[in-house]
């Protein structure tokens, strides 16, 4: 995989470089805010939406691992979110940073380096 | 959804407000408002869903809770730093208590035995529970599964299966579901991959595995084209099937296999463990195709099995309202055929577990109930042992230490001991759910994934703080009263204060209250099973052999070439050495279902639209009620001479074509009907003569009346039924009934090889001797009584030896008193009379209790007990009586030794 060697871009792929590897929790987190910015309980129907119920986090697993994310800057907190549901004033949106695109990229691409071996050794088809 | 605040609903918040506090501070100020709008959300979302589901979430949030608190607090890291400080006071007391255990092993053994026996039996019956009704389904979101089915209010119908023309129109008017499926059992003979297999295939619509949740493990689902006449040609083999079959081999994809003979090709396998549909009786489906027939078409034709997935928002309760709409919807547009179907909407896991529910919801309250029993007496034992102890509590107190911390001692020695037992407990449970599942039937219990989960574990953890906490208040409770001076004074032979004796008795009382239940339980739950035995099924059962056969389709197409191979296979196994007489019919009586049909009644009156009348019919050969000792009421039953030229004559939908020859002059259809139907339909008339109409058929004639059975239940009354003769309706799937001279199970192989000598391709789905196929109705009973009857033997053992236990206590106390009645005269015998009454009252206050709290509760278990009047007189009386009784032999002892006690030796020594 190529990066380009502008300064801003080596920053960012050095500091996702240090949040590898992702844990599956954190990697469904990331994957959430990726189409757009969510908050707590957004990020968790969306993944027990999309996993068909196979993963379902409580709060202190998701607050937990967000805590986490913004330590390392994965992600940040927004103001206030897209304006369609924003009844409840307690509710902060999470949005995720170049750094964490960035991390979520590197891990993809490992792990489809994995499923590749595993597609040819007929682990899977 | 009802969106009114109940007073009590913010409570769950606020309890889990107060748990944020194990959080370390910084975490809780910056997530803590976050955490708890979430938690909020889950709960109501799952409390929408219903209990299980709140069940569920509250496991999920506890785990939840535990594992970040861990994780956030760094208590691993803490307890490397300095675990003194945590556990310092608590790991003293722990090896205080291990200290006591060892000065009195034969207590400590007696009451981590009695805990190990009392917490396995409780784990091993919630494992159960667990596993059939707690433990989430393996498919996708199992909360927002359901069945929905079609009911008839007005006939008592609450259960329907759904007719052809139904299915579409709920599934394009509703609002509720994100999608529905529906499908239908069927049996396929599996050839070329090995010997010829009848295997279970389900044939589903469309979308059924986005439905499920699942998708195929390799491979693919089907595409929606491939549900449509002529396109359905694939199919999903299970897990099981693809290994038994066809050795695990990923290349059997796109592989054609032949099932009855037309062929299939292999599009996907799905994952280990799923099994749907498959209920405690149903067999395990071996594959899934697509139903791939006009469904539309086939008005009244109830046959599928529909099952929904909700959408995100949507509770039950949502469903339920949003169906009665569809279904009365339905009505309005097909008001001729749709009057009077309502619809009924109901989880999936309910669905499933629905006929092991009651019992096993009985189960859990009765080991709760003897829990309790085991609890009270160890709490009995440790209060004994805590008066013994009462000289150095009191000099402990003496010297300065605190109540509290004598308390925190107590319960910790309470605690450890409940936990040693709950270690063993849990070790009898491992070895009994490996053992159980081999025992018990799976048709009884569908408890293959029983097992020692998270939950279950959580369960015993819980059942052993509650035991521990309540068996080692009682000796708090003790030394709340010890009065310092007084011990200290008496010196070694410390008399309790006069408070002590009434926690004993409480407990006592308690017990023997407890038993009771246990005891009324098991007795009822007995009797409920000898009168469901002696239900006469109306049919013979023994010497009858059944043989279940599947005619595949290719071969058997016609319905004139089944005619001809159940024809000649009655006959020739009638032709056995060793057979009296031989028979075919549609489904075995008891053991294979039964189908039910729309009916018209030649001379009444035509009912209003829709409320046609109906009845169950069973296809049989002309031997059927010979082999099956079924008495001809009136008229005759069938004979070779009511074969047809044009076969069969019932159709399904106005557009199936009529068959080959109706119109060719030939004998009239015939029918047998039993009594029930004789005098429902024909109130003051002879049936015989008569003629009925079966959904789209020709009159047919009735010939004769044969005495009621129980075909599909003994618990039900007998329902209206008519039998058609399979030379006139042919069937491709029936079942052989063999009514032999001596043991049927001996002729087995050779009936076998005489229908392999017709049809050497032809896979025998099974074979069983009615009586078993009888029997299985008594699994569950049986299995609910005998631990039921465990438990109460249990129970009454414990009782007594509280009993025992308080009565050698209190006499001990009462010597000097005895002595001096003794010396001042008194008779031996009055004085173990004495002790007697004493024993005597407390049972009597404890079956008392007993007595009203079970008059309440057998209100809710009445349908439980099959065929006996819950109060009822007799039962009662006996079970009162062996309490009384065990009571009397329980204090025999204290009181003959109180009788013989040496009035000079006990004054001396006082």
């Amino acid at each position: 995989m190529a990066t380009r060697p502008t300064r801003p871009t080596r920053l960012v792929d050095d500091q996702a470089r240090v949040a590898l590897p992702l844990t599956p929790i954190v990697m469904h987190i990331l994957l959430a805010l990726v189409d757009r910015d969510r908050h707590g309980l957004g990020i968790a129907e969306h993944i027990e939406e999309f996993t068909a119920g196979r993963v379902s986090l409580g709060p202190g697993t998701l607050y937990g691992a967000i805590k986490r994310l913004l330590e390392t800057g994965l992600v940040e907190d927004v103001e206030s979110g897209p304006k369609d549901d924003s009844q409840d004033p307690r509710r902060r949106y999470y949005t995720i940073t170049p750094v964490g695109q960035r991390a979520l990229e590197l891990e993809t691409r490992r792990l489809a380096d994995v499923l590749d071996v595993a597609r040819v050794k007929r682990v899977i088809r | 959804m009802n969106a009114m605040p109940r007073p009590l609903s913010g409570l769950p918040d606020r309890a889990y407000r107060v748990a944020l506090l194990l959080y370390p501070r910084t975490f809780r100020d910056r997530f803590g408002d976050e955490m708890v709008g979430f938690f909020r959300a889950q709960r109501q979302a799952a409390a929408a869903r219903g209990a299980i589901s709140l069940a569920r979430f509250w496991r999920r949030s506890v785990t939840d809770l535990a594992r970040s608190v861990w994780r956030e607090r760094g208590v691993l890291g803490a307890m490397a730093a300095g675990p003194r400080s945590l556990f310092a006071g608590a790991a003293a007391n722990i090896r205080d208590a291990f200290h006591f255990l060892r000065r009195s092993p034969g207590l400590g053994a007696a009451i981590v035995l009695l805990m190990a026996v009392t917490i396995g039996a409780a784990t091993s019956i919630f494992s159960v529970v667990n596993a059939v009704l707690i433990r989430p389904l393996p498919f996708g979101q199992p909360d927002r599964l359901v069945m929905v089915w079609e009911t008839r209010p007005e006939r008592q119908v609450t259960r329907n299966v759904v007719s052809g023309h139904e299915f579409p129109m709920w599934q394009e008017r509703n609002r509720v579901f994100e999608r529905m499926a529906a499908l239908t059992f069927g049996v396929a003979t599996l050839t070329g991959a090995g010997e010829p297999a009848a295997l279970t295939g389900i044939r589903v619509t469309a979308g059924f595995f986005d439905v499920m949740g699942v998708q195929p493990a390799i491979g693919r689902a089907f595409r929606a084209e491939e549900d449509t006449p002529g396109l359905g040609q694939v199919v999903i083999l299970s897990d099981g099937l693809w290994r038994e079959r066809f050795g695990a081999d990923a290349r059997v994809l796109g592989q054609t296999i032949r099932l009855n003979e037309q062929p299939f090709q292999v599009v996907g396998v799905m994952p280990e463990g799923f099994s749907f549909p498959s209920g405690p009786a149903a067999a395990r489906p071996g594959f899934w195709s697509p139903i791939a027939e006009p469904i539309h078409l086939y008005r009244g034709r109830h046959y599928l099995h529909v099952v929904g997935r909700l959408k995100r928002d949507a509770t039950i309760d949502d469903a339920r309202a949003d169906m009665a709409r569809v279904a009365q919807s339905v009505t309005t547009d097909l008001p001729d055929l749709n009057r009077g179907h309502e619809t009924t909407v109901v989880g999936l896991q309910s669905d499933l577990a629905r006929d092991a529910r009651p019992s096993l919801l009985l189960l859990l309250g009765a080991v709760s109930c003897l829990l309790l029993v085991g609890c009270s007496n160890v709490a009995g034992l440790l209060l004994a042992r805590g008066l013994a102890r009462s000289r150095e509590i009191g000099v402990r107190l003496a010297l300065g230490a605190g109540r509290l911390g004598i308390s925190r001692q107590l319960l910790t020695e309470g605690l450890v001991l409940a936990f040693i037992g709950a270690g063993l407990g849990i070790a009898v449970t491992v070895a009994l759910t490996r053992v159980v599942p081999r025992v018990v039937p799976r048709e009884i219990l569908p408890i293959d994934r029983v097992g020692v989960d998270g939950t279950v574990l959580l369960f015993t953890l819980a059942a052993t703080l509650l035991t521990g906490v309540l068996f080692g208040l009682a000796p708090i409770l003790q030394i709340r009263r010890i009065d310092l001076s007084t011990v200290l004074k008496q010196g070694q032979r410390t008399i309790a204060s006069p408070g002590h004796p009434r926690v004993r008795h409480a407990l006592v009382v308690g017990q023997i209250a407890l038993t009771l239940l246990l005891v009324l339980g098991a007795a009822l739950m007995t009797r409920a099973l000898i009168s469901l035995v002696r239900v006469d099924p109306g049919f013979t059962t023994q010497g009858i052999l059944a043989v279940d056969l599947s005619l595949p389709g290719a071969r058997y197409a016609s319905p004139g070439a089944q005619r001809q191979f159940f024809d000649e296979v009655v006959a020739r196994t009638a032709a056995v050495p060793g057979v009296v007489s031989a028979a075919a019919t549609s489904q075995v009586p008891i053991g294979g279902g039964f189908s039910g049909i729309s009916i018209t009644i030649d001379g009444r009156p035509a009912p209003p639209p829709g409320q046609d009348e109906s009845a169950r019919y069973r296809v049989v050969s002309a031997g059927y009620f010979k082999t099956m000792g079924i008495p001809v009421i009136a008229g005759r039953t069938f004979a070779p001479a009511d074969a047809r030229i044009s076969v069969p004559f019932i159709r399904w939908f106005p557009q199936q074509p009529m068959p080959a020859g109706h119109d060719r002059p030939q004998t009239a259809p015939v029918v047998v009907i039993n009594q029930v139907m004789a005098r429902r339909f024909w109130p003051d008339g002879n049936p015989v003569g008569g003629r009925i109409r079966a959904l789209l058929s020709p009159w047919i004639d009735v010939i004769g009346v044969v005495a009621d059975t129980h075909n599909a239940s003994l618990r039900e009354l007998p329902v209206p039924e008519f039998y058609l003769h399979d030379l006139q309706e042919p069937q491709s799937i029936m079942s052989l009934l063999v009514r032999t001279t001596g043991d049927p199970v001996a002729l087995a192989p050779a009936i076998r090889s005489t229908i392999w000598n017709l049809d050497p391709d032809l896979a025998i789905t099974s074979i069983r001797t009615m009586e078993d196929v009888v029997d299985h109705l008594f699994g569950l009973p049986r299995l609910t009584s005998s631990l039921l009857a465990t438990f109460a033997l249990i129970a009454l053992a414990l009782m007594a030896a509280g009993i025992y236990g308080l009565m050698a206590f209190t006499t001990r106390q009462r010597l000097p008193e005895i002595g001096v009645r003794l010396a001042l005269g008194a008779d031996r015998r009055q004085i173990s009379r004495m002790v007697m009454r004493h024993a005597l009252m407390l049972a009597a206050v404890g079956i008392t209790i007993g007595v009203a709290v079970a008059a309440g509760l057998v209100g809710i278990a009445r349908r439980e007990f099959f065929g006996v009047q819950p109060i009822d007189p007799i039962t009662w009386g006996v079970v009162g009586a062996v309490l009384l009784g065990s009571t009397v032999l329980a204090c025999w002892w204290p009181a003959r030794r109180a009788s013989r006690v040496d009035p000079a030796l006990v004054l001396r020594s006082n």
